[in-house]
């Protein structure tokens, strides 16, 4: 079997595609229409008027700055850990052979794999028995369980293809480890480390089960979006951060695709 | 046991010395010994070859040196200094690995410059040693290119200038020319020999091609499985043979067994329903003593009066010369090779009976018993 890529598609294919890109995005311009609707009580089609005041009634509202401020520092440490750690043990997986080294690599990936709701419970209930309070960093440490993951997926794929005489040539050139880290490695695996850094950031930005586990009083953007949603005050204001939420997960989801898409292409001229 | 021409050619001073050095890997009983027990003084503006088959050690010896693998035991000395406590990036030995491993996030002339770079040198004398390596290996206008934009042979050039411009004492080549095409691998060779006399810089090269040994080298070392068989000037390893793996990888060679009758300034040995022949005095060789003869086919001079009878089985033009495959009275077959003068026709024919003679310096003996 062949397919022709110079064919037209046929007429049905089209429709089903078309069908099921509204079906994904649909529900999303709703949230975009319903942040401008002058409606405040329920969700109402069509909206009865357009408005923009929700957008200066939400940048007045402290506890959404807050949520905001909260998630933005929680995604930002949990991503550099995760960029410290996930590097480390990519190195040490792709560039090393060591007793057991399949099963760290499986055990690494694992926690993505793994429901969220099961890293939550596993956390709390860990978090429970040595006593220690919820906190910022206990959500930080539920966040890297992830985040952990997406680095190192990245950065694995760069390192197994970055060519290990790189290395050898560069500390034959008199280049130490460090020298060699800074010089040759991370030119060789940024791109992959900061696509991984966006996309863990992207993935806790928006996390909301592992964080209702290993949160304490404290409220996240996403979490507060849920408890928005339940008593109706000033609802469109859930839908204004909503988008803020899109965008600042999109964009650097965007841009991690095509950093790596790039990087590609200059990693693999290394052999 | 003095080795005729290779001690005058030898420079006085060891750059590189190799003490019963051995490798294994693995551990226990499935350990591998990848070098077995190589010794080996190798002097100062040499240009000295490792030659073997695949597998044989040769990157094994040269990742010992750089420092990229440890040996198992014995020492390796750079200017009588023992280096095993120096990791690579101390010892002043730079290597122009096989697949070039040029960095490429950067253009040629940063490769070129990275070696001082790392060595804290001012920019400026930087920018003045890319240059003129660059210059050097006639790569000058390529110098803001990426490695990624140019040919394979210019890639090569760049490695070597990254591996010279730190001005190292000892540069080594694993298999540098491996990857390039005929044309380009023989102006390569020339070029590779025209900078190391002109950096005076030691260099060990490592080749599996016996003809690229022989044009380019001071000394050639021959290994087989982890071991140095033997060790010599390219007309030794050619002429005089010590053992039948090395007479028999570098090029082709007709065995002939027999057994010593006299042993004097010269010996005489008796090749069993073939006849005496002469041959030079090699070591310790007793009258009565079984042993293997070995002698180039271009050695061989035949003619109608020659002593020795043989049948001609076959011959086979081959421009420049001609091959004759002969089948000698105890039914052994040996290879002679003459060179083909301008208009003449072979004066024999196939199933001719004529005769072959050697002078006794061409044949060589083998120490080793056929393995
Ligand atoms: N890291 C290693 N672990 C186990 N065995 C190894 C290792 N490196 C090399 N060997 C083995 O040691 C032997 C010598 O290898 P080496 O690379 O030195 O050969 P070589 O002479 O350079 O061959 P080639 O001409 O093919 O490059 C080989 O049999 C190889 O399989
Ligand atoms: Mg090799």
């Amino acid at each position: 079997m062949r397919s022709d890529r110079n064919g037209k598609a046929p007429l049905g294919l089209k429709i089903a595609a078309a069908g099921g890109l509204l079906f994904l995005h649909l529900p999303i311009l709703l949230i975009f229409v319903y942040a401008f609707t002058t409606e405040d009580k329920s969700y109402q089609w069509p909206p009865p008027g357009l408005t923009l005041k929700w957008l200066a009634v939400t940048w007045n509202r402290p506890d959404v700055w807050q949520a905001l401020g909260l998630s933005v520092r929680v995604a930002a440490i949990s991503t550099a850990l995760a960029l410290v750690l996930g590097t480390l043990c990519a190195a040490a997986v792709s560039r090393t052979k060591f007793f057991g080294r399949e099963t760290v690599s499986l055990l690494v990936i694992l926690p993505i794999a793994l429901p969220g709701i099961i890293t939550g419970i596993a956390l709390r209930s860990a978090f429970s028995l040595a006593d220690i309070p919820y906190s910022f960093w206990t959500i930080v440490l539920g966040h890297a369980t992830f985040c952990v993951v997406v680095v190192y997926n990245n950065a694995v794929a760069r390192f197994r293809r970055t060519s290990g005489s790189l290395i050898e040539a560069s500390m034959d050139l008199g280049a130490d480890g460090f020298q060699t880290f800074r010089h040759v490695v991370l030119p060789n695996i940024g791109t992959a480390l900061l696509a991984g850094g966006m996309l863990a950031f992207a993935l806790s930005f928006d996390e909301v089960i592992v964080t209702t586990f290993t949160a304490g009083q404290q409220t996240t953007l996403p979490i507060w979006m849920l408890e928005e949603l339940v008593r109706p005050r000033q609802r469109p204001v859930t839908n204004v951060v909503a988008m803020v939420v899109v965008l600042v997960t999109f964009l650097p989801i965007l841009a991690a695709y095509y950093l790596t898409r790039d990087g590609d292409r200059i990693a693999g001229s290394g052999k | 046991m003095p080795e005729p021409g290779a001690e005058a050619t030898r420079p006085s001073k060891n750059a590189i010395e190799l003490r019963n050095v051995g490798k294994s890997f693995g551990a226990g009983a499935n350990a591998f010994f990848a070098l077995k027990d190589v010794s080996a003084n190798i002097g100062e503006n040499e240009f000295f070859t490792l030659l073997g088959p695949s597998g044989c050690g040769k990157t094994t010896l040269l990742r010992c040196i750089a420092g990229f693998e440890e040996p198992t035991r014995g020492e390796i000395l750079l200017y009588d200094q023992d280096i095993a406590s120096l990791p690579p990036y101390r010892r002043p030995v730079n290597t122009v690995f096989q697949s070039y491993a040029l960095f490429p996030h950067m253009t040629v002339g940063e490769n070129v410059g990275f070696g001082l770079q790392m060595l804290n040198r001012p920019r400026d004398e930087i920018a003045s040693t890319v240059n003129e390596m660059l210059r050097l290996v006639q790569m000058e206008e390529l110098r803001d290119r990426r490695t990624s934009e140019i040919s394979g042979g210019q890639q090569q050039r760049v490695a070597l200038a990254r591996a010279l411009a730190p001005k190292p004492k000892v540069l080594l080549l694993d298999e540098p020319l491996s990857a390039l095409d005929l044309k380009l691998r023989k102006e390569m060779q020339v070029e590779l020999k025209r900078l190391q006399t002109e950096t005076g810089i030691t260099f060990i090269f490592v080749t599996h091609d016996q003809e690229e040994a022989l044009t380019m080298s001071d000394r050639v070392a021959v290994m087989n499985k982890g071991d140095i068989l033997q060790i010599g000037s390219p007309r030794e390893i050619y002429n005089q043979p010590k053992h039948r793996f090395v007479a028999d990888f570098i090029g082709d060679i007709n065995f002939l067994d027999a057994i010593v009758t006299e042993c004097g300034v010269t010996c005489q040995a008796e090749i069993v329903d073939v006849g005496m022949v002469e041959f030079l005095r090699e070591g310790e060789i007793a009258v009565g003593q079984h042993i293997t003869l070995a002698i180039r086919p271009e050695r061989i001079t035949l003619s109608a009066q020659a002593r020795h009878p043989c049948r001609i089985e076959n011959i086979v033009y081959h421009g420049t010369d001609t091959i004759y495959h002969l089948r000698l009275p105890n039914d052994d077959r040996m290879l002679a090779r003459s060179q083909n003068s301008e208009g003449h026709a072979p004066a024999w024919q196939t199933g001719d009976d004529i005769g072959w003679a050697a002078a006794p310096d061409a044949l060589a003996v083998i120490a080793d018993n056929p393995s």
